[in-house]
């Protein structure tokens, strides 16, 4: 069964409401780093229909929003597998190096395992906004190093090391 | 825990919920797009993987 994408009016109204109220310049001196999490990913690359038809509908809904209202990072999950993207604006790469961004990192992390166990099934080739690919079990670590630098790590559980990480810096 | 806001949100009325709080120098979004039961447990993880605490 394809997800109808069932993000209704008031939903959205709410979000943008928050998101109004996060972008405003007090709280945004106070708080400068927007982190929106969500169940399914709005940008992701196996071959099922989470990420070739779902994806979609969710942008559909919610991309204007995260734009609009600078939000810095978003993380998803509901695909097991990880999954690190540049900046992307409304499906075209913004950024590649996290410096200065403009538009918001997607992060996929849904690795952490169940009795379905890892998706592996990738698109190839990958696409352009598609940064690291990883079919391992793990786990995130974001830390707020300070107000110009938000780190994300993601620790593989074979050996707990860190398979990927990256660092977004605002100026 | 310090500096921590206390997470506000709602129902819609297909049972999805949204919360929000702010953290250290983060404003945290945790928005659902399914049942009603996946966004408080998002909650829940978020708090235990913000709370600098309960990495030890």
């Amino acid at each position: 069964m394809v997800y109808d994408f069932r993000v209704d009016p008031s939903g959205l109204q709410w979000l943008e409401a928050d998101l109004q109220i996060a972008a405003s310049a007090p709280n945004r001196a106070a708080q400068p780093w927007i982190v929106f999490n969500t169940h399914r990913p709005l940008y992701c690359s196996i071959t099922h229909d989470a990420c070739t038809k779902e994806a979609a509908g969710l942008r559909a809904k919610l991309e204007s929003l995260l734009l609009k209202y600078g939000v810095d990072l978003v993380i998803t999950g509901h695909v097991h597998d990880y999954e690190r993207m540049y900046a992307i604006d409304q499906g075209a790469v913004a950024s590649t190096n996290y410096v200065n961004p403009g538009a918001p990192v997607y992060i996929v992390n849904g690795a952490s395992g169940n009795h379905e166990g890892l998706d592996n099934q990738w698109q190839a080739p990958p696409p352009a906004w598609s940064a690291y690919r990883a079919s391992e079990f793990g786990f995130g670590i974001l830390t707020v190093l300070d107000a110009q630098h938000l780190q994300w790590e993601f620790i593989r559980d074979s050996d707990y090391m860190a398979e990927d990480g990256f660092v977004i810096t605002k100026s | 825990m310090p500096g921590m806001s206390t997470p506000y949100g709602r129902f819609n009325q297909i049972g999805n919920m949204f919360y929000s709080f702010n953290v250290g120098l983060m404003h945290v979004i945790a928005f659902s797009t399914e049942s009603s039961i996946d966004t408080p447990w998002y909650v829940a993880k978020l708090i235990m993987t913000f709370n600098p605490d309960a990495r030890h």
